[in-house]
């Protein structure tokens, strides 16, 4: 026999019980820090900015140096791309190089590596160079 | 009207071949994929007669660009480590937008990947051509991927079409969504009639669907440039009086480059 409608039901919460992580760090948070502090250390001859697009179920994020003196030039150093619904992994695409990144402390380490690899710091400073005239 | 140039060197120290084609040819704008001759080295050879060109530099380690027009006319505006977006102004004509790509090569991207660099440039030509506020745009280039295959043909790809009847329809609607064109005359360019070469790229492998020669090296226009365009790429096959074919006709890749050079002009 079926019970009968309880209206205590409205009341019920039946969400589980673990809590929700409110400050997760996303893979583009990181980007965007990284992205404000180049224009720090530039005095903002070269800053770096973050583009993000979603289309068939990946996101794919842009990291391009930018050089507000040169017209507003843009140079695009990387992108990488994850699943809509997954943070992780992550796929990077550098300098002819792909990279399947798992978590995020990979993600730190790939991405300290592409910040200070020999041709990203010679671009930077020549883009640096122009940007002085 | 400009001549503009595009030749894969294949990384080959062929300035001197470079040069008998340029000047042969009275390019405008000359742009080298794959080049590692040294800058110094292409411009003393470009100009031992007289100093016609000038390096326009760019951050695209891929690409190398010499003009006879002023440097500053060809600015780039967005480059990648695969691509340089740049816009060339010269005086009393309208502005125009140079796409000039080396994709990725289909030894290290499989198909898919390949078809995602092109909808990668496809997107970054779409955002530049916002940003200038105009689509006068030529993309030109080794593509690594031939007229038909996906990458250059999908709409989320660059989208080009053989018919120019097509094109200068601008746009196409599909499921809702319109999507610029852009013409490709390359297509007209596949097989050995005439005795042209039937490509600019020849690839022979033992294995049973092979289409021996590729058309990697194109320009694509879009629809509002037509106008001026003279409906004939050259694929050049001579740099002066040294051919750029072995013995059997296929590109010379010991003593020039494995690709051929295309050749173009346009009026804007």
């Amino acid at each position: 026999m079926a019970s009968a409608p309880d209206s205590s039901a409205l009341e019920m919460d039946l969400w589980p019980k673990a809590k929700f992580e409110t400050d997760l760090v996303t893979p583009v948070s990181i980007l965007r820090r990284q992205a404000a502090l180049l224009g720090e250390k530039t005095r903002q001859l070269v800053t770096a900015d973050v583009s993000t697009d979603a289309e068939r179920g990946a996101v794919t994020h842009y990291f391009r140096l930018v050089v507000p003196a040169l017209d507003n030039y843009k140079y695009e150093l990387f992108h990488m791309n994850h699943r809509v619904d997954e943070l992780y992994p992550v796929t990077t695409y550098f300098e002819n190089r792909i990279w399947k990144i798992t978590d995020q402390s990979a993600f730190i380490e790939w991405l300290k590596s592409a910040l200070s690899s020999e041709s990203t710091l010679r671009k930077v400073d020549s883009l640096m160079a122009q940007a002085k005239g | 009207m400009p001549r503009f140039l595009f030749w894969n060197l294949n990384k080959k120290p062929v300035p001197h071949l470079v040069k008998e084609i340029a000047r042969g040819n009275d390019v405008d704008v000359l742009v080298l994929a794959e080049c590692e001759i040294p800058i110094g080295v292409m411009l003393t050879t470009l100009n031992a007669e007289t100093p016609d060109f000038q390096f326009a530099p760019g951050q695209c380690e891929r690409i190398q660009v010499y003009t006879r027009f002023h440097s500053a006319f060809l600015a780039p505006i967005f480059e990648s480590d695969r691509y340089s977006i740049r816009r060339l102004r010269l005086p009393l004509r309208d502005e125009v937008l140079i796409v000039m790509a080396h994709l990725p090569s289909k030894m290290h991207f499989t198909g898919e990947s390949q078809r995602t660099e092109c909808s990668l440039l496809a997107r970054a030509v779409l955002e530049q051509e916002a940003t200038v506020g105009h689509s006068r745009t030529i993309v030109l280039g080794d593509f690594n991927t031939d007229p038909y295959e996906h990458g250059v043909v999908a709409t989320d790809g660059l989208h080009a079409v053989m018919s120019k009847t097509v094109a200068q329809r601008k746009t196409r609607r599909v499921s809702g969504h319109d999507f610029d064109l852009f013409y490709n005359p390359m297509w007209s360019y596949f097989g050995d009639v005439g005795n042209r070469p039937g490509g600019t790229y020849y690839y022979e492998k033992a294995e049973h669907v092979n289409y021996f020669w590729h058309i990697f090296d194109q320009v694509l226009l879009r629809p509002s440039l037509l106008g001026g365009f003279s409906d004939d790429v050259k694929i050049l096959t001579m740099a002066g009086g040294t051919s750029l074919l072995d013995r059997d006709g296929r590109p010379d890749r010991e003593n020039a480059s494995d690709h051929l050079p295309i050749m173009f002009n346009l009026d804007f």
